[in-house]
């Protein structure tokens, strides 16, 4: 019976060890977009983990930019709508009645936190730029850093 | 029960020298067995002893290896597991790259641009915003469009 207990405890450790943290963004609805438009012409999708950028380490960050493909954007959104219960929305922003810019964390995950960042540009040329990122520094100076004037 | 009968060095001698001319019976082999698995007989009989301890030992049935269905199910765990992290530690080498039209580049420094380049087209959208928030507060633009009716 002991023994068994300890068959048990060993089984439930491996189990915990194959669950790696790359796959952590998995259970995420966008992980669909960046396994369906990653490799496609006209797109360039980024995964880099454990790096430094700007000051800030990121434990994970995945990113994907789709030049001159607007229908995607659809499919997009309406993973970002599933995706967004739970998660706290920081920004969005509106035109013409489509939400053009969403950013949203999530719920933390172990110590890290959560973000994805969406933004459409028309101008110069239609653009859809969708980030994931996981970080153990604090959102909003994360953010700061992102997304200053440059 | 059966008392084993030990027969005497001599009476095995006999029976070796029967033996190796084919002419014992199982009964007598069976003697001579139960004389040379003795530890305490006579020297001469090493060779008989070796050549029987073979033939014992090819006699030997294989024991049958239990092994209860958790320690499987354990040792396949592990296994899996070994299996599992060696292949994740594998793709953490090549974990960090970068899809352009379609084509895999792995080189870190490459990697990183594509990372800063993504970021910068968010920041350039937020500027963007930032700009348009800036003119609709500027005056002389919107005496410029109220310029517009006037004109009128």
């Amino acid at each position: 019976m002991k023994r068994n207990k300890i068959y048990f405890l060993l089984l439930l450790t491996v189990a915990m060890m194959a669950s790696p943290r790359l796959h952590a963004q998995k259970d995420l609805q966008i992980s669909k977009v960046f396994e369906e438009y990653g490799k496609m012409k006209g797109v360039v999708l980024v995964e880099l983990t454990d790096e430094v950028l700007g000051n800030y380490n990121f434990t994970l960050f995945k990113s994907i930019t789709i030049k001159d493909n607007p229908s995607t954007s659809k499919f997009i959104r309406e993973c970002l709508k599933k995706d967004e219960s739970g998660a706290k929305k920081i920004k969005q922003v509106v035109s013409n009645g489509v939400p053009t810019s969403i950013y949203l964390q999530l719920p933390r995950k172990g110590k890290d936190n959560r973000l994805i960042l969406f933004n459409e540009s028309k101008t110069p040329f239609s653009q859809i730029t969708l980030i994931y990122i996981e970080t153990p520094s604090d959102t909003e100076d994360v953010l700061k850093l992102l997304l200053k004037k440059k | 029960m059966n008392r084993i009968h030990i027969i005497s060095p001599e009476e095995a001698d006999v029976l070796l020298q029967k033996y190796y001319e084919g002419e014992t019976t199982n009964a007598e082999e069976q003697l001579i067995v139960d004389f040379l698995s003795q530890t305490k007989i006579p020297e001469r009989f090493n060779a008989d002893k070796a050549i029987f301890g073979f033939f014992a030992a090819k006699r030997q049935k294989p024991k049958a290896i239990h092994i209860p269905l958790m320690k499987w199910a354990s040792i396949a765990a592990v296994l899996f597991g070994l299996i599992f992290l060696g292949k994740g530690f594998y793709n953490d080498k090549q974990n960090d790259f970068t899809y352009i039209n379609g084509q895999k580049h792995t080189d870190r420094q490459m990697v990183k641009e594509q990372a800063l380049a993504s970021l910068d087209n968010l920041s350039a959208s937020c500027n963007e915003i930032e700009t348009s928030a800036e003119n609709l507060r500027n005056d002389d633009l919107a005496a410029s469009q109220l310029q517009i009716f006037c004109q009128e």
